[in-house]
């Protein structure tokens, strides 16, 4: 048996050695591989790490300036192109250094009416409400649609506000949404920014809810002006004294939402809402007229 | 463990030499080259048992000296570490070895050179054959130490130093080398 393995091995050696190779191939290939390297190298060395710091910088100025967000909601705007009345977005709020996007297209230029046009309105007597909240639904409409997308821009934030500026001394287990009574009704002087960004976008959500979602303009009207209390210069400052006017109307308070919505159209706030605001002002002084007739 | 030194290998002992290889120097691969091509390509040759697998293997371990060289100790011997990463680096290429062979056995249509005693020489190549189909049932380890102790000629301690482990595992490792051989060599006579 040692003989046959010593046989195989002995074939096995002859049959396999060195010679078989193409040894010079084996070199030029060698050789050629390292000179193809070299001539790669200048690449790696400075143009990638260049096209890396260049790409890099650019990618870092692109989001510096755009937004993600702010490019969806362009994009949607531009969809809306044929409404009549845009809504300039974004706008710098007076009140504070953030721009707030404006999101949503403008509604249609006129509001539906309820009642049939030769239906006169009292002018001795309170105006007629659910007419002129009817008139209002098609900009409330998109102004809901608006303000959802404005208040869970930062569902995180919202969320972090929710446990922070609100359930300090509440389990953090129960991620509940804070009620009124548990809302503060100015921030407190110890919070930072971030802290008072937060319990602004909190007040607002609690507001919003009670607006949009419960559909209670009463106690809606009290959120608002909680908010506006507590936040006169806020981030969403301009939006609640649109929808603070908008449940004035709601409740039948039409001379103090008429006070309202002038100080928005005049462009004290600046342009954001000022149209919706001239073109609630407008169909409100229409039906007016038309009830003086 | 003893450190074995080629003659070959006294420019490696040299400092200087190191340095300009890990920079890829285009002269001082093709030094190396020259000086240890013999004892690689018969190394690649035994081991995988196919020609342009082997050439293969030896331009790749060439190709990569520059990035591995920093694990030579200088004093050591540079032909073993170089047959070390020939060792390591031919997993792949074993297996595609067998694989070609596999397929050129199935189609066994290669021409055979002429040669002055056509009978014998055909004879060894069936046994070369036949010992290279047996190397490729081998783990990768016993395999290598097979090739470095029984086919390339090299004693334990050689093959420990290549391989950078103890002699008693090279020992064993050729130990069941041998004995799995030997099964093999006794199944094909049974046949």
């Amino acid at each position: 048996m040692k003989d046959e393995l010593s046989r195989v091995v002995q074939a096995f050696r002859e049959e396999n050695t060195a010679s078989a190779l193409d040894r010079a191939a084996i070199r030029r290939r060698v050789l050629s591989a390292y000179q193809r390297k070299a001539k790669r190298r200048p690449l790696f060395t400075w143009f990638l790490p260049a096209a890396v710091l260049l790409l890099g910088s650019a990618a870092l100025a692109a989001h510096g300036t755009t937004r993600p967000g702010l490019a969806r909601v362009r994009a949607w705007l531009d969809r809306g192109v044929s409404s009549s009345v845009r809504a300039k977005a974004p706008v710098r709020d007076q009140g504070s250094a953030r721009t707030v996007p404006a999101i949503g297209p403008a509604p249609t230029a006129h509001a539906p009416s309820a009642s049939p046009p030769g239906e006169p309105l009292r002018s001795d007597g309170p105006p007629p409400v659910v007419a002129i909240a009817d008139a209002t639904s098609a900009i409330a409409a998109t102004s809901n649609r608006s303000q959802r997308s404005a208040v869970f821009l930062r569902p995180r934030a919202l969320a972090f506000a929710s446990r922070g500026a609100a359930g300090r001394n509440a389990s953090p287990a129960s991620p509940r949404e804070p009620d009124e009574a548990e809302q503060p009704a100015s921030p407190p002087p110890a919070l930072d920014r971030k802290s008072e960004q937060d319990a602004d976008l909190l007040l607002y959500r609690v507001a919003h809810r009670r607006h949009f979602q419960d559909r209670d303009p009463e106690r809606a009207l009290a959120a608002w002006d909680k908010y506006l209390a507590a936040f006169p210069k806020g981030r969403l400052a301009v939006e609640a004294r649109f929808n603070r006017a908008l449940c004035l109307i709601k409740v039948g308070r039409i001379a103090q939402a008429e006070a309202s919505l002038q100080e928005i159209a005049s462009g004290i706030f600046g342009t954001y809402r000022s149209a919706r605001a001239a073109e609630l002002l407008d169909v409100i002084q229409r039906r007016r007229a038309s009830a003086a007739k | 463990m003893s450190t074995l030194i080629w003659p070959q290998d006294a420019l490696a002992c040299e400092p200087h030499f190191l340095s300009r290889l890990r920079s890829g120097d285009l002269d001082a691969i093709a030094e190396v080259y020259d000086r240890h091509q013999e004892a690689l390509c018969s190394f690649a040759s035994r081991l995988l048992g196919e020609r342009q697998a082997a050439e293969d293997l030896v331009h790749d371990v060439f190709v990569v000296l520059p990035e591995v060289v920093h694990r030579f100790e200088p004093g050591t011997s540079l032909r073993a570490f170089l047959l070390g990463v020939t060792a390591n680096r031919a997993r792949h290429y074993v297996r595609a070895a067998a694989r070609r062979r596999r397929m050129t056995e199935r189609f066994a249509h290669e021409p055979t050179p002429r040669v002055a005693d056509p009978e014998q020489h055909a004879h060894r190549k069936v046994l070369a054959r036949q010992l290279a189909n047996i190397l490729d049932k081998l783990p990768h380890d016993q395999r290598v130490a097979f090739v470095l102790c029984d086919i390339d000629g090299n004693d334990s301690s050689e093959a420990a130093e290549i391989l950078r482990i103890p002699q008693a595992t090279v020992r064993t490792r050729l130990f069941y080398a041998r004995q799995k051989v030997r099964a093999h060599l006794d199944r094909e006579k049974m046949r």
